[in-house]
């Protein structure tokens, strides 16, 4: 070792060792957080594309039958409650799969529901809600074209 | 992009509401085309269904009765609602529902 130049000697010592051996085992912490989040958004996307078209048909549906129940809104306050209960589940049940603007979207419609009672005073919020909803819809329909690059 | 969007479905929106209130009527203009027209703010609304390959789509325009020229809102959901709007009004299903319920004993 006596032969060796004093910089190598430095270089290989036990301490040194010790810093590359943390700086490698922080590195790879990092990367695995980032394989781990990269892993979470494929399974959204995956997801989002397997159950998004079908959900998003009965959003749509639901967003229609609520416009014709405004038709006559005092006579149908039971149903429009019962089909905003329905976007409220479908659209919690897409937010866990959608991120960025569209959850946004989607959780903005959520909030919209949760505040809205349904009674025959609230008819202008109801119909805010409907339109909360159209804008959801039309928003997905954009992200699931998008997703059809992508993927 | 999805702002510009919502702000024309937030004109549907109200367009439906208005026409479910009854505050916008509408008219037949062709009973082969499904073409319905409205009059509101001085302005004509133009509301139809087009071929959009095998799909017929409703499209809403808004025109000028003076120079004719018309322009288009982008298609959203809320314009397949308002069309079925324009119907439940001109065919009277409301009216129809009452008279219904009234006979019915």
């Amino acid at each position: 070792m006596s032969g060796l130049p004093t910089i190598v000697n430095n270089v290989a010592n036990r301490e040194t060792f010790y810093i590359i051996g943390n700086i490698f085992s922080i590195a790879s912490f990092i990367l695995s957080i980032i394989v781990l989040w990269n892993i979470r958004k494929l399974r959204n996307a995956y997801r989002l594309r397997a159950r998004g078209p079908s959900l998003l048909r009965a959003l749509s549906k639901s967003a229609s039958s609520l416009s014709k129940f405004m038709n006559a809104y005092g006579d149908f306050l039971p149903q429009i409650t019962e089909e905003l209960a329905r976007v409220a589940v479908k659209l919690r049940s897409l937010k866990r799969k959608l991120s960025g603007d569209p959850k946004r979207s989607a959780k903005r419609a959520l909030v919209y529901i949760d505040q809205c009672a349904v009674s025959v005073q609230n008819e202008e919020q109801v119909r805010l809600v409907y339109v909360e909803i159209v804008k959801v819809i039309e928003e997905l329909k954009d992200h699931q074209k998008d997703l059809d690059w992508e993927m | 992009m999805a702002n510009e969007k919502n702000k024309w479905i937030d004109a549907v929106g109200k367009l439906i509401t208005l026409t479910q209130e009854r505050k916008l009527l509408w008219r037949s203009t062709s009973n082969y085309n499904n073409s319905y027209e409205a009059d509101y703010g001085g302005k004509s609304l133009r509301l139809y269904l087009a071929h959009d390959g095998d799909e017929r789509i409703p499209r809403l325009a808004v025109m000028d009765p003076q120079t004719g020229v018309e322009w288009e809102f982008p298609y959203s959901e809320a314009s397949e609602h308002l069309i079925e709007a324009v119907r439940y009004q001109l065919v009277g299903v409301g009216e129809f529902l009452d008279e219904l319920f009234t006979q019915a004993v």
